[in-house]
């Protein structure tokens, strides 16, 4: 028998609680789901197996963690989740399954130790009994989503692991023999049966192409001689994050292509997109086609973003745009294109102004900042750089959590606590001129998005802004 | 009636008391003073009780000590508690209560609706201020009572909708966007019919007032990007010189200043600024915790108490004093109503009643309006007087029918989808 913590009872934690056949214990933050759980359960009111308290505290969990053998942790978000990872990897527990909502996080999770799944998969209370008994036989069922590479494909092409069969597929409201020369399509629901190991490679087919690795992509639009500064830095981060870097090509820019590959270190792989006319014909149908002609690079750029965000391949992590020419009198009111641009970016904005390596980064921590700490904390530790970090009293936890993941990463790090207005004090600090990179998020309510555009546009350092 | 000094009167006042009157100058302002600031002192404790908003309770504290010297006048005691330092000090209230109601302004709340809900907010505002017109209009009164029986109390709205749970609510968010809006355009409004300038001067001050906004906010925006050391200091609520308080005191009366100098109403010069600095700092926190305390603590309730000196409820023992005070507050109700109950504004037909009911509140733009008609001589003091009341009473009547017609129709809906509208 087995020992299981189940951190996080939602509706899968529920559900997973329902049909464990070992002992376990659950804990969950919401006292009123405790008290649900509980009923479910048939457990008595004050029942040591489902147990309310936060899932991400020492506190809580170091009590609980005695002959426990495995922890599956199912909370809302993976700041939440990776706390809650390394708090029992510091308790000791060997087996810890966590689900990981956002594709690029899954790296840092495994780090810890942790098997991982992506959310949301369909069916993930049998896929993480896979992931708890490894050995036995399992009946799994698979919601095949947007962006499996199984779609489009035969059962025939998919090359289950031994031992896997097709029980049957569930398509809109009918039943479907799996022949071998059926077509997987969006929207499908797979039984099949398994048998230990198998159960993950068959998850790994049909469920979206979950990135693994620091890797990712970079993307920058080539136009004007100018961009080559965008490019060096592009280079100097894929060289240190190990992404693949992807030129967006304009017709007539194509010389200018030939000297950045000329410069491009062999090692960094890259690949070009020529913007096409069909893009151009669109944007010119739209309404903006009053806009100056200059302002429809920065067009073209953004739907291109967007037909890589919807088709979601391949999975683009930064963009990174050449600074704006400084105006001799600048008004923030009035949004350019490139504003537009990187207020509206469904991915982070590399504004490039900097193509040597950082030494220090500088990031303002609100309330929800996750991603910002992610990027920062990724790029620290790739490129040696230390992070300061401004934040106000009513955020130290989310300071906290920086301060955490640097001691993990060993990533050096000055929280600063500061009294006054954000905007102001945010420019104070980089008025200093300390820093190589400025990590913002856009559209926060406490800062001025005039002085972020000035950043933007009169700044002497390069600025990431995360959507 | 003659009356002497006798022994029943204050020694205090005693020598003061000359042919039965007790001249205003010769009592000492500072007695004036502590008589206000027990009121204010008391004015919470006393709103707490009786369920009313904090500024309702101090008008009507006020209201009180100026019912009962007009008694005391009646029996031949005048007494006049009206002193240039109260003046001085009631009418530094009066800006900082228009800088407080500019600076709460949140400019991010309109850009989180879309441009038809912002089209529907400004038809049932226009609307609104037409429907209000008509009647006065008719009736021969100032054109400016209407223009107040036009405005929404924000400053009552808001904290009704928290104290129910519901300001984060479609319906609490609408309710208060068109609450701000309705209180900055009646302001505004007001601030222009009581100039005394030709038309045109009026249309080349309401060009200037933007365009001269936009300039000062792009001079702050360049100066917290070239010096953002002294605006740091000027922001940190730590700094020992107390730099922002004597910033925000000084750019008040800077622009109280200026909004004399242009010509327009004195405290839409307080109110502008407030509005920029509500754009300039979005996070601005800190600096209203400084500032509140001076303000709401001292400053305002001093203005709402001694405005509520001169009203006399006496004053409402006459036919047609009563009869104005009515139908002040019946304008005040269908103005709101029929155009938001018209344009189906909420989706439910008891969120527009209780939405309509809530609006009615009006009493920071009532007694803008009074103290601007008065000192124009546009309003008499007969009508000021009822203007004040309506005031009290709109904050008392309105908001006790809302949570009736919320309690009644609305919270189970917003328990069931979290929102009534």
């Amino acid at each position: 028998m087995m020992r299981i913590l189940i951190i996080g009872g939602g509706s899968v934690g529920g559900k997973l609680a329902t049909d464990l056949r070992d002992p376990f214990v659950l804990v969950e933050s919401d006292p009123s789901r405790v008290w649900e759980l509980r009923e479910m359960l048939g457990f008595d009111d004050d029942s040591r197996n489902v147990v309310h308290g936060d899932g991400t505290s020492r506190e809580t969990l170091e009590p609980l963690s005695n002959d426990i053998e495995a922890a599956v942790v199912l909370m809302n978000r993976d700041s939440e989740n990776l706390e809650a990872v390394s708090t029992l990897k510091e308790l000791g527990i060997k087996k810890i399954i966590a689900r990981v909502n956002r594709s690029e996080n899954m790296a840092r999770f495994m780090e810890f130790g942790a098997e991982v799944f992506l959310h949301p998969t369909g069916y993930e209370e049998g896929l993480i009994r896979t992931m708890l008994y490894p050995d036995t036989k399992h009946a799994i069922q698979i919601f095949v989503r947007e962006g499996s590479p199984a779609i489009g494909r035969s059962i025939r092409e998919l090359e289950l692991p031994e031992g896997t069969v097709i029980g049957s597929i569930l398509r809109e409201d009918r039943l479907i023999p799996p022949e071998p020369s059926l077509v997987i399509q969006n929207g499908d629901l797979i039984a099949l049966d398994t048998v230990g190991s198998g159960a993950r490679k068959a998850w790994r087919i049909f469920s979206r192409t979950g990135r693994i690795g620091p890797s990712g992509h970079i993307l920058i639009p080539l136009s004007r001689e100018r961009d080559l500064t965008a490019v060096k830095e592009g280079e100097m981060l894929a060289k240190s994050l190990g992404s693949e870097m992807i030129f967006i090509v304009r017709p007539g820019s194509e010389e200018l292509l030939k000297t950045v590959g000329g410069f491009i270190s062999k090692r960094i792989p890259f690949k070009v997109i020529h913007s096409n006319n069909s893009t151009r014909e669109m944007m010119e149908g739209s309404r903006r086609i009053s806009w100056e002609r200059k302002e429809r690079h920065e067009m073209e750029l953004m739907s291109i973003l967007e037909e890589h965000m919807r088709e979601g391949a391949p999975h683009v992590d930064l963009v990174i745009l050449p600074p704006p020419s400084k105006p001799p009198i600048y008004f923030p009111f009035l949004p350019q294109s490139i504003d537009r641009l990187i207020e509206g970016s469904p991915i982070p904005v590399l504004v490039s102004r900097n193509p040597k390596t950082y030494r220090r980064i500088l990031m303002y921590i609100h309330s929800r900042s996750t991603q910002e700490i992610n990027i920062a904390i990724e790029i620290a530790r790739t490129t040696g750089a230390r992070i300061t970090a401004l934040y106000k009293r009513p955020n130290r936890k989310r300071a906290q959590y920086l301060q955490r993941f640097a001691q993990v990463y060993r990533v050096e790090v000055d929280i600063v606590r500061f009294a006054g207005n954000p905007t102001v004090e945010l420019i104070k600090e980089v008025k200093r001129n300390l820093h190589d990179l400025i990590l913002l998020k856009s559209n926060l309510k406490e800062l001025q998005t005039s002085q972020m555009r000035r950043l933007v546009h009169l700044g002497e350092r390069s600025v990431i802004v995360v959507p | 009636m003659e009356i002497v000094a006798s022994a029943s009167v204050p020694t205090g006042l005693a020598p003061i008391l000359v042919n039965g009157r007790i001249a205003s100058s010769e009592i000492d302002p500072f007695i004036i003073l502590a008589v206000v600031a027990v009121l204010g002192f008391a004015a919470p404790f006393f709103a707490k009780a009786l369920k009313l908003p904090l500024v309702v309770g101090e008008i009507l504290f006020g209201v009180i000590i100026g019912s009962s010297l007009h008694v005391l006048g009646i029996v031949g005691l005048d007494i006049d508690l009206s002193s240039g330092m109260m003046d001085l000090l009631s009418t530094l209230g009066f800006i900082t209560l228009m800088f407080m109601i500019g600076m709460e302004n949140d400019f991010d709340q309109l850009r989180a609706i879309s441009r038809r809900e912002k089209l529907a907010i400004l038809l049932v505002i226009s609307a609104n201020f037409m429907i209000a017109l008509v009647p006065f209009l008719l009736l021969g009164l100032p054109l400016m009572v209407g223009l107040i029986v036009g405005g929404v109390s924000i400053a009552v709205v808001m904290p009704v909708l928290r104290e129910m749970g519901i300001q984060r609510t479609g319906f609490g968010f609408k309710m208060m966007l068109i609450a701000q809006i309705a209180d900055v355009a009646a302001i505004f409004l007001l601030s222009f019919s009581a100039a005394s300038e030709s038309g045109f001067r009026t249309v080349m001050i309401l060009i200037s007032i933007p365009l001269l906004f936009l300039i000062l906010f792009w001079l702050a925006d360049l100066l917290i990007w070239y010096k953002p050391h002294l605006m740091s200091r000027i922001t940190n609520p730590t700094d020992q010189a107390e730099l922002g308080v004597r910033a925000t005191l000084a750019a008040v009366l800077i622009f109280y200043g200026l909004a004399l100098f242009i010509g327009i109403e004195a405290v839409l010069g307080a109110f502008l600024c407030g509005m920029l600095f509500s754009a300039i700092f979005k996070e601005r926190g800190a600096m209203m915790e400084k500032f509140m305390p001076l303000g709401y603590g001292f400053l305002i309730p001093i203005f709402f108490i001694y405005q509520g000196f001169s009203v006399s409820i006496l004053d409402l023992f006459d036919a047609g004093a009563l009869a104005l005070l009515f139908l002040l507050l019946s304008v005040q109700f269908i103005s709101k109503a029929i155009p938001i109950m018209v344009s189906k504004f909420f989706k439910r037909p008891w969120s527009n009643i209780g939405g309509s009911l809530l609006l009615g509140t009006n009493l920071s733009v009532v007694v803008a309006g009074v103290k601007i008609g008065t000192e124009a001589g546009i309003l008499d003091e007969r009508t000021s007087t009822v203007l004040i009341l309506y005031g009290v009473t709109s904050c008392i009547l309105f908001p006790m029918l809302f949570r009736k017609v919320f309690r009644k129709h609305l919270s189970d809906r917003v328990g069931a989808e979290g929102d009534p509208s």
